[in-house]
């Protein structure tokens, strides 16, 4: 009796051995541009699994995968997406992301999680995906048109008037006047920036430059688009006013660069393709550079802190064409260092030791204006 | 009949062991970098971490402790948990203020490490200056402590960001100096 039973254990054993059963198998129907499929998806908790072919078919574009490597690709006409299974790094044409429930093999075929599904469309093939649990429908449909966190705002900029003179000088005030860092004596970044922006402009006028303040008071711009102005304006020179809250009292003078960050050797190397928006301001390097030394040559004859040049890849100098240098106000948070940007005097001064070099350098000619 | 025996015994604790190795792997979490975490002993080892200082474009070095590991990513995970838990001498500062562990630490195997931030840890900032040493203070500190670190990227609640805070271009890899470099 004993015996006869004994074939029937290893059954009982293989059922208890069996993985705990948290997936469900669902048939459900895909809705990709008005046209239904049925998919098998599968929902573990409250994730849910896609396959990878079925989402290539969905986004119309080629899926892959290496089994050997684990490697998938979604390969479009000009965006290819890939990562490897049960790793979080999704990467969408040379854009990385994160994710929190990665892509992995489920019964030996490899599967896309919802959340990956939605990165996609979002970032990559610009649909919208959306899963309905309660009819079992995933919705495949065109974004709809609005701007996204990688995407410049695509708004039409109003063209600063560009004063008669024989020079132009693009002054950028850094941040909207009520905003950036608070200074310990009242006023913001963005307040100060426009201060001196003002006397900046004020002491070029005087020694026949052609000032332009590229943003107004209440312009919340991004750097982007502060570059652009600065280009269609056909500066000869750009000047960003910034501040830091710590630091020693003075001024630190910037310039763009992609190698050797405040010598501390890292460099910093763009995702986007060479020769793209971020490299423009290479075009002009040595010439910032130069800029940045005779700023700080001046300033310091004139008794004012002075630190630099620094090189760093800021982001308010990408894409500018012409010389460009940062001014940062350090120590904003001490008496010394706000009364640099707050005593009318102090506030001259700097003005006259930038404007004496920024209308006797080498500016070099303006060159065409570049859209990002 | 010993040997039908043996037989069986062995496939139960062969399937008990798959069933063990399911559910463990169930239970992972999503995020965990480079493969599976190896597990943590309870000892720490000392580590050198650098912060932000107060003046000067100066970082200010202080000892802290990690798990003891030899995983690179439990490693990495490890030291900017270390870094993140700030700074003890009153002449440094915390790399952002108030709250700010990352979300997700995740090295590739080209030695890249993603660190993913909740995007509102960067609302608050203060200053070009404070965002260099910022950048400066994490390269230091992953040089010092994780040898197969070679680059890394800030991320901002798992997407690419324009920005580190408000000057800063975040939109690429900020790449290790090399021992011929390093300083």
């Amino acid at each position: 009796m004993k015996l006869r039973l004994l074939p029937i254990v290893p059954a009982v054993l293989a059922i208890l051995a069996s993985p705990p059963t948290r997936a469900e198998v669902i048939h459900a129907t895909a809705d990709a541009d008005g046209q239904a499929r049925l998919v098998q998806i599968v929902r573990e908790g409250d994730n849910i699994f896609i396959p990878l072919f079925a989402c290539g078919s969905l986004l119309a574009v080629e899926a892959r995968w290496n089994q050997s490597t684990n490697q998938w690709e979604l390969r479009g006409k000009n965006i290819m997406a890939q990562g490897f299974l049960d790793e979080p790094l999704v990467s969408v044409s040379g854009q990385p992301f994160i994710v929190r429930v990665p892509p992995r093999l489920i019964e030996r075929s490899p599967y896309l999680s919802l959340e990956v599904m939605r990165l996609l469309g979002r970032h990559g093939w610009e649909t919208d995906v959306a899963w309905e649990p309660s009819t079992k429908e995933l919705f495949i449909r065109p974004a709809q048109a609005q701007p996204t966190a990688l995407s410049p705002r695509g708004r039409t900029l109003a063209l600063p008037t560009v004063p008669e003179g024989n020079r132009i000088i693009g002054l950028d005030p850094g941040h909207p006047r009520q905003a950036g860092i608070q200074a310990s004596r009242g006023g913001t970044e963005g307040d100060f920036g426009l201060r001196i922006c003002t006397a900046l402009s004020a002491t070029l006028a005087i020694l026949g430059g052609a000032p332009v303040v590229l943003r107004g008071e209440g312009d919340d711009l991004t750097p982007a688009e502060v570059a652009s102005l600065a280009n269609a304006v056909r500066s000869d020179f750009m000047v960003s006013l910034h501040g830091s809250y710590h630091g020693s009292p003075g001024i630190t003078v910037w310039c763009w660069g992609l190698q050797n960050m405040v010598g501390s050797g890292i460099n910093f190397i763009p995702f986007e393709p060479p020769g793209g928006w971020t490299q423009a301001a290479l075009a002009s390097s040595v010439k910032s550079s130069a800029l940045a030394r005779k700023l700080v040559k001046s300033l310091n004859a004139d008794g004012i802190p002075v630190r630099g040049p620094f090189a760093a890849p800021l982001a308010c100098l990408e894409g500018v064409v012409c010389p460009a240098v940062v001014l940062d106000f350090e120590g904003l948070s001490t008496a010394e260092g706000a009364s640099l940007v707050n005593n009318e005097q102090r506030v001259n001064d700097i003005a006259a030791a930038a404007a004496r070099v920024l209308m006797a350098g080498e500016g070099g000619p303006a060159r065409p204006a570049a859209q990002p | 009949m010993k040997k039908l025996a043996f037989i069986l015994v062995l496939a139960a604790v062969a399937a008990a062991g798959w069933w063990g190795y399911r559910t463990w792997r169930g239970r992972l979490p999503g995020i965990h970098g480079g493969g599976p975490a190896a597990p943590l002993t309870s000892e720490n080892v000392p580590c050198q971490v650098w912060f932000p200082s107060r003046e000067g474009m100066e970082l200010c070095e202080e000892t802290s402790s990690r798990p003891k590991t030899d995983n690179p990513a439990a490693r990495l995970r490890g030291v900017i948990d270390a870094l993140h838990c700030g700074p003890t001498t009153p002449c440094s500062l915390p790399l952002f203020p108030g709250e700010s562990a990352p979300r997700a630490v995740f090295l590739a195997a080209d030695g890249t490490a993603y660190l993913d931030y909740p995007a509102a840890v960067f609302e608050r900032s203060q200053g070009l200056r404070e965002e260099t040493l910022f950048i400066r203070a994490l390269a230091r500190t992953i040089l010092r402590n994780c040898p197969d670190v070679r680059a890394f990227v800030i991320l901002g609640d798992g997407s690419p960001r324009d920005l580190v805070s408000s000057h800063m271009s975040a939109r690429g890899k900020f790449v290790l100096p090399t021992a011929s470099t390093k300083k």
